[in-house]
């Protein structure tokens, strides 16, 4: 028979320095599973993407055993680092903060391919421009 | 220490837009606690093959994360938070409902209840380690290490840890120099010196894991052996060493390769571990790079720990 699930949690962490304190800890903690263990393995699994963002789903089971599925790095963040902005737009329609052209939405859109519901990378960037877009980041033709 | 622990509820797919938002802000990182996780048809967990134990499928989602616990900063961000929500979020569609934020004090005592999980195990094939408030069950020739591990790396339960105590064994004969690089809570430090090396010198670069590991070196009464400094890796240590062993990640690891050789005599031990089987061909190429050649390998999961050797003049 297979394992109960007791807690699913998914976390955004800054990748390979994750540390039991928050927001770790106090959300794996009432999960049972050993916190120390589970940033070692984030960080290890995640070392080679310091700098970046990681979302990290975690699936608790009834023995406090656990697993860990790592994603792409969320969307707004990738686009800020590849507008090279700081944060979106607070009235995105009227102040833009930054520029994308077509070649960084489509490496925007590569790297989410994998988390995207998009069976095309056209698809894929149309989704990345619409986050764009929304965040007051405008999208140049070229 | 206090945190302020904020909570966004989210009433619509806006979670990870949310989330950025908070990121901004949070400290470490941001939780999203999304009931549709479980019940995705395709998704996180394949449900038809698990069973629920009592967890919501159902409800709001909740972005939370953690800011210092400081009044008026935390009145600032509280205002510039509901204004960016009602800005870049409300205004997505389906998302009309407003966003309910609540705050709450956090205690970092509350999180360590993960102590009570803490028992009594076996580490290599002779030591047990225990958290000092547990009693082991132990045998009369078995080296028995106490740890009280406080919020540092290392309480032994990890494999990467395990694999390095099982070649602290193998390669402790007695009276060995010793350097641990990383130390954590100082458990192979404490296990060296428990199974024979002269003279240990352990290495952070955290103050709370350096205080950390003085206190477990007294505990185990070792104190007159290992020596706890704070240090950035091999940075400012002097050798030479007959063993080192850096229980970190391949990067760090791979950073040192050279320093640690000179730190080494001749016929001396290279202990890595922190990595897994992925980061293995790199930490192997930067090893023999170095001049070591490659005497050992354990691999615990899909965690490895390669031993080096400095070859013999």
């Amino acid at each position: 028979m297979a394992k109960k699930v007791t807690a699913i949690v998914k976390l955004q962490l800054n990748a390979g320095k994750a540390t039991p304190a928050p927001p770790v800890g106090p959300v794996l903690a009432p999960t049972g599973i050993n916190i120390v263990g589970f940033t070692k393995d984030f960080n290890a699994r995640t070392a080679d993407q310091v700098g970046t963002i990681i979302p990290v789903v975690v699936t608790v089971y009834e023995d406090r055993s656990y697993t860990m599925v790592l994603k792409t790095p969320p969307v707004s963040f990738l686009i800020k680092k590849y507008a090279g902005i700081e944060k979106g737009s607070g009235v995105p329609n009227k102040e833009k903060v930054g520029t994308l052209n077509q070649a960084k939405v489509k490496e925007i859109a590569k790297i989410k391919m994998p988390d995207l519901n998009a069976t095309t990378i056209e698809a894929a960037m149309s989704m990345v421009a619409g986050s764009a877009r929304a965040m007051g980041v405008v999208v140049t033709e070229e | 220490m206090r945190w302020a622990e904020i909570s966004i509820e989210v009433n619509c797919k806006a979670a990870e837009e949310v989330a950025s938002v908070a990121m901004d802000y949070a400290r470490g990182g941001v939780a999203i606690l999304d009931p549709g996780m479980a019940r995705e048809p395709g998704g996180e967990v394949p449900l038809d093959e698990l069973e629920l134990a009592g967890i919501p499928t159902k409800g709001p989602t909740i972005v939370k994360f953690y800011v210092d616990d400081d009044e008026l900063e935390l009145t600032n961000i509280l205002s510039e938070i509901r204004k960016r929500l009602d800005k870049e979020i409300n205004r997505l569609p389906g998302c009309q409902e407003v966003l309910s934020i609540s705050v709450r004090m956090a205690d970092e005592k509350e999180w360590s209840s993960w102590k009570q999980t803490f028992k009594p195990f076996r580490l290599g094939t002779r030591m047990v380690v225990t958290p000092t408030w547990e009693t082991p069950d132990a045998l009369l020739e078995d080296i028995v290490i106490k740890i009280d591990p406080g919020q540092a790396f290392g309480t032994g339960q990890h494999a990467t840890t395990a694999n390095c105590a099982f070649m602290l064994e193998r390669y402790i004969e007695g009276g060995e120099r010793v350097l641990d690089v990383g130390t954590g809570t100082g458990i192979l430090s404490i296990a060296a010196a428990l199974l024979g090396a002269g003279e240990v010198t352990a290495v952070d670069i955290d103050s709370t894991a350096v205080k950390c590991a003085k206190d477990n070196v007294s505990l185990n009464g070792v104190q007159d052996r290992v020596k706890v400094v704070k240090g950035d890796m091999l940075k400012g240590i002097e050798g030479p060493f007959d063993l080192i062993v850096a229980n970190i990640l391949a990067d760090p690891v791979i950073g040192m390769t050279a320093l640690a050789f000179s730190l080494l005599v001749p016929g001396g031990y290279f202990i890595t571990a922190g990595y897994v089987e992925k980061g293995e061909r790199d930490v192997r190429r930067a090893l023999t790079d170095a001049g070591f050649e490659i005497a050992d390998r354990i691999q615990d999961q899909d965690w490895v720990s390669l031993v080096a050797r400095r070859p013999d003049v």
